[in-house]
């Protein structure tokens, strides 16, 4: 009854023109910067916070998670048109829906990705809504031994995406450690690899990694590819009809994985500071892993988009569930919509929850509204984002470098990450060329350092006995499925070789 | 011969991956860690560099291994080396990045993007001098008026101009 009378309220309180008119203006807004590779949905979240000062409280938060959801989806558009991947949300979709762009299904691959990513995070709103208060509570169980744990089996995906060769697969995820212990210690905080440079001091960023591997080594490639003569930008054309839609039969057997891919990322969601790029890395590795087409990943397979982006939309609902349950952001843009809440005056957590329980109703109820905006949104900005394919390939590429450029410096203003960028777009195009897989250094470069404090702080507090992983019922359950997935890793790629 | 070339490159690439990790092990930890010998593991800030070098080397190994072994016969084989005209355009825009972020430092945003994009478009050779001046002239004040205006993304003025 009392949960009645504060959907009413909630209702009451979100269907306003000016609400309305703040989630549709929050998703536009996302999904332009999404679209732009460099820049992030936390980008768009930021540049909001200061509009929303004079805004009511509801308006503000709505157009803050418009932005959040729209610029989630908005960077899987490029990833999957241009091989350009918005932010590490969007990197894994790359894998299967640049492919199937190459095969004259751009459409096909761009619906695919905004249904799976639709779901997905009305998925993750009703568990939102649902589970708040007691899923955030096991999440802050997670101790140490137990985040090392999982950042130990997310690794096994590291594998899954090593491409032709699992040995250069593992070198290049390795690299990535390495590249990620560039910067202070994470315990004792003295500096490793800074050579003196101020700007090492806090390590490698990662979105001068990120462009430089996965957009700036692209464009040299397109730049350097010559051979092709033909000098217009070719988004391939659909050859039939069903290439440019995503039909029941092809929908259907996706639907495991989508909810595979949505619980994968409502529980990483759940868990602060670990965030979207994983949980579509670990949702593609695991629908990878149980898939009855694991072959047809990496080459087009709707099922791998469709893990990718269910794995990173689901994650944007349930990173509210810490910060609405118990105050606690569960990464950087809910830790910047966090200060929305604080400087109208609320405190995020439990009490919330009992003083301001319509205003909490009325969220719940925009998160979907969001979702429908963002779903007739998306179809408008794929139409549009199809005149990509009349840009001549010597405009586009030149634009995709500056815009490369202008993301990485608008970060933090720096040059330094400018040089980065430019650094690892060389060192990506070499990586690719020379046969190593560019993902598993990327994957291993963003859990490198939660996994390697997690590691070293288990140790101090076992004085270095590593029995403690063993002491622990949720670190032993990680570690059995790492030793099962690590299992099923060998006998695929036997099975793999013997073919 | 194709076949022989890449096993060749492959066994060279394995070797400098092994030199590199050794260099890192016995060269940068030892001299570009600020850390002394930790009586706890988990202390040494060398942990997890070193566990990771001394990965790669035998990863590298492995793969050493694996290619003098492997049947040639079952070797597929990959175009994985450049042409040299791809290599040249390669280090031109290589080139032309660095020239762009001395000439955004020294000149600011609207000299250095259009200068860049106008060699950028050179090196592919597709577009006539005025309709290369003039796409870039408008990419580079789109760019710049949308960040400016819209996306409130200020860019300093260069050094030379202050």
């Amino acid at each position: 009854m009392i949960m009645l009378e504060n959907l009413i309220g909630g209702l009451s309180l979100i269907l306003t023109w000016q609400n309305l008119l703040a989630i549709t203006a929050g998703s536009t807004l996302g999904l332009i910067v999404g679209t732009i590779p460099g820049l992030s949905a936390t980008m768009a979240v930021a540049l909001l916070l200061p509009l929303t000062f004079d805004m009511e409280f509801v308006t503000g938060i709505m157009l803050m998670v418009g932005a959040y959801k729209g610029g989630i989806f908005g960077g899987s558009i490029l990833a999957i048109l241009l091989k350009t991947p918005g932010s590490p949300a969007s990197a894994c979709t790359v894998f299967d829906g640049y492919p199937l762009t190459r095969q004259g299904k751009a459409v096909k691959a761009l619906k695919m990705a905004k249904y799976s990513s639709v779901t997905a995070d009305i998925f993750s709103d009703i568990v939102l809504i649902s589970c708040a208060a007691p899923l955030a509570a096991i999440a802050l169980r997670f101790g140490p031994p137990e985040i090392a744990m999982l950042i130990f089996f997310s690794l096994t995906i590291v594998a899954g995406v090593a491409g032709d060769s699992i040995i250069k697969g593992l070198i290049s995820g390795v690299l990535g450690i390495l590249l990620a212990t560039i910067g202070l210690d994470p315990i004792i905080a003295v500096r490793r690899f800074t050579f003196d440079v101020p700007n090492l001091d806090s390590g490698l960023s990662l979105v001068p990694l990120l462009i430089g591997l996965f957009v700036l080594s692209e464009v040299f490639v397109q730049l350097g590819n010559k051979k092709n003569g033909a000098d217009e930008f070719t988004i391939p054309k659909a050859r039939k009809p069903e290439d440019n839609r995503v039909s029941w039969q092809e929908f259907k057997p996706t639907l495991k994985t989508i909810f595979r891919g949505s619980f994968i990322g409502t529980a990483i969601g759940i868990i602060p500071g670990i965030g979207t790029g994983i949980a579509s890395f670990m949702s593609y590795g695991q629908a990878k892993r149980s898939s009855r087409e694991p072959d047809k990943f990496g080459k087009g397979s709707l099922e791998g988009i469709a893990a990718s982006e269910a794995g990173n939309s689901s994650v944007v609902g349930a990173t509210f569930i810490p910060l609405l349950a118990l105050g606690i952001p569960g990464d950087i843009i809910t830790a910047i919509i966090m200060g929305a809440f604080m400087i109208q005056g609320l405190i995020p957590g439990p009490m919330l929850f009992a003083e301001h329980a319509s205003l909490i109703y009325a969220i719940f109820i925009g998160f979907f509204i969001c979702d429908i905006v963002y779903f007739i949104l998306g179809a408008i900005f794929m139409k549009y984002a199809g005149l990509l394919s009349h840009v001549p390939r010597s405009v586009m590429f030149p634009i995709v470098w500056i815009f490369c450029v202008i993301g990485t410096f608008s970060l933090r203003t720096s040059f330094f990450d400018i040089g980065v960028m430019f650094a690892f777009g060389i060192v990506g195009y070499y990586l690719q060329k020379l046969g190593f897989a560019l993902a598993p250094l990327l994957i291993a470069f963003i859990l490198t350092p939660i996994g390697e404090s997690a590691f070293r702080q288990t140790l101090l507090m076992s004085d270095g006995n590593l029995w403690i992983f063993l002491s622990r019922p949720i670190s032993v359950v990680f570690l059995l499925m790492t030793f099962i997935t690590v299992i099923g890793i060998v006998r695929s790629y036997r099975k793999t070789r013997l073919r | 011969m194709k076949l022989k070339s890449n096993k060749t490159k492959e066994i060279a690439i394995c070797l400098s991956l092994i030199l590199f990790s050794l260099f890192v092990i016995f060269y940068l930890s030892p001299f570009h860690i600020e850390a002394e010998k930790a009586e706890i593991l988990a202390l040494s800030p060398r942990l997890f560099p070193e566990l990771a070098s001394w990965l790669i080397a035998f990863l590298s190994t492995v793969l050493i291994l694996i290619t003098i072994l492997e049947d040639e016969r079952n070797r597929h084989p990959k175009k994985t080396f450049n042409t040299f005209a791809e290599e040249m355009t390669v280090l031109a825009a290589s080139a032309i990045s660095i020239f762009f972020i001395v000439s955004f430092i020294l000149l600011g945003f609207i000299p250095a993007t259009f200068v860049s994009l106008v060699l950028l478009n050179l090196t592919q050779g597709k577009l006539g001098i005025i309709k290369n001046l003039g796409i870039s002239m408008i990419t580079t004040l789109s760019v710049y008026l949308f960040f400016h205006y819209v996306m409130e993304v200020f860019f300093p003025v260069g050094e030379l101009l202050k």
